[in-house]
């Protein structure tokens, strides 16, 4: 009797596949990935112009650099986090569902703000909540539900997503934080 | 006649069994396949025409 295991090179496998043929594969996938990245992103960015549009030309305007998305979403589009570590593909994809989630839970946050209230110091509350993590996103799609229900429902499902992603989370919300503190809010500081 | 955003779901479906077996990454898949619902039709035809594209081509690599 034969023992185990067997080799993997057993007639009854399928052949691996060729160093090229497994190089242009990986290729097409971080491609395929690359593209979904920059749907996810523009599908967030549209949901935050709505919410933006509900609101007066004045608030729309700081609103929605007020988070400073480019910078939310630049680890995934730089494939490295902001101290220098490599992001695999499933990683660039987490990054990108992180920087989305955080910017549609900012934009959501603000909204229910009159101009007059729309301050620094809102905006610093904003952040200091979202920056407990994924549950909070959550709780603030379930508070929006009725005024934004489809951001709301896509906040909820991405947060369901980044639950188990929580070092993604805080080095896109480190690292937006940064970038929003840098130029709303220079006297503020959490840390 | 048959509800053209089952179709669609339908085939989303279809697309993400085929394509985690080529190395596409099954929770970031399921995450979209969870999405779909509440996209607009625009991108929802976006994901699919990338996600058919994309499986096109791993079977011809």
């Amino acid at each position: 009797m034969k023992e185990f295991p067997q080799p993997i090179s057993a007639p009854d496998h399928p052949p691996e596949p060729s160093r090229e043929s497994a190089h242009t594969r990986r290729e097409i996938l971080e491609k395929a990935g690359e593209g979904r990245r920059k749907l996810f992103e523009n599908i967030s960015a549209s949901r935050i112009k709505e919410i933006a549009r509900s609101r007066t030309a004045d608030i729309a305007g700081n609103l929605i650099p007020g988070i400073d998305i480019p910078k939310l979403f630049a680890e995934a589009w730089r494939g490295k986090t902001s101290s220098g570590e490599e992001l695999s593909r499933r990683q660039r994809f987490a990054y990108t569902a992180v920087a989305g989630g955080i910017s549609m839970a900012y934009a959501l946050e603000l909204s229910g703000l009159t101009g007059g209230a729309l301050t620094a110091r809102a905006a610093a509350g904003a952040i200091a909540k979202i920056e407990l993590g994924p549950e909070t996103l959550k709780e603030i799609a379930e508070r929006s539900k009725k005024r934004f229900p489809k951001q709301a429902a896509l906040l909820e499902k991405t947060a369901n997503f980044l639950l188990d992603k929580r070092e993604a989370f805080y080095s896109v919300f480190g690292a937006g934080r940064a970038a929003t503190e840098e130029r709303f809010l220079p006297e503020k500081r959490y840390d | 006649m048959t509800n053209p955003t089952n179709a669609k779901k339908a085939e989303l479906a279809a697309l993400i069994e085929s394509l985690v077996p080529l190395g596409e990454d099954a929770d970031e898949l399921r995450f979209w396949g969870n999405i779909f619902d509440d996209l607009e039709p625009g991108e929802q035809d976006k994901i699919l025409t990338e996600l058919r594209d994309e499986l096109e081509k791993l079977k011809n690599a």
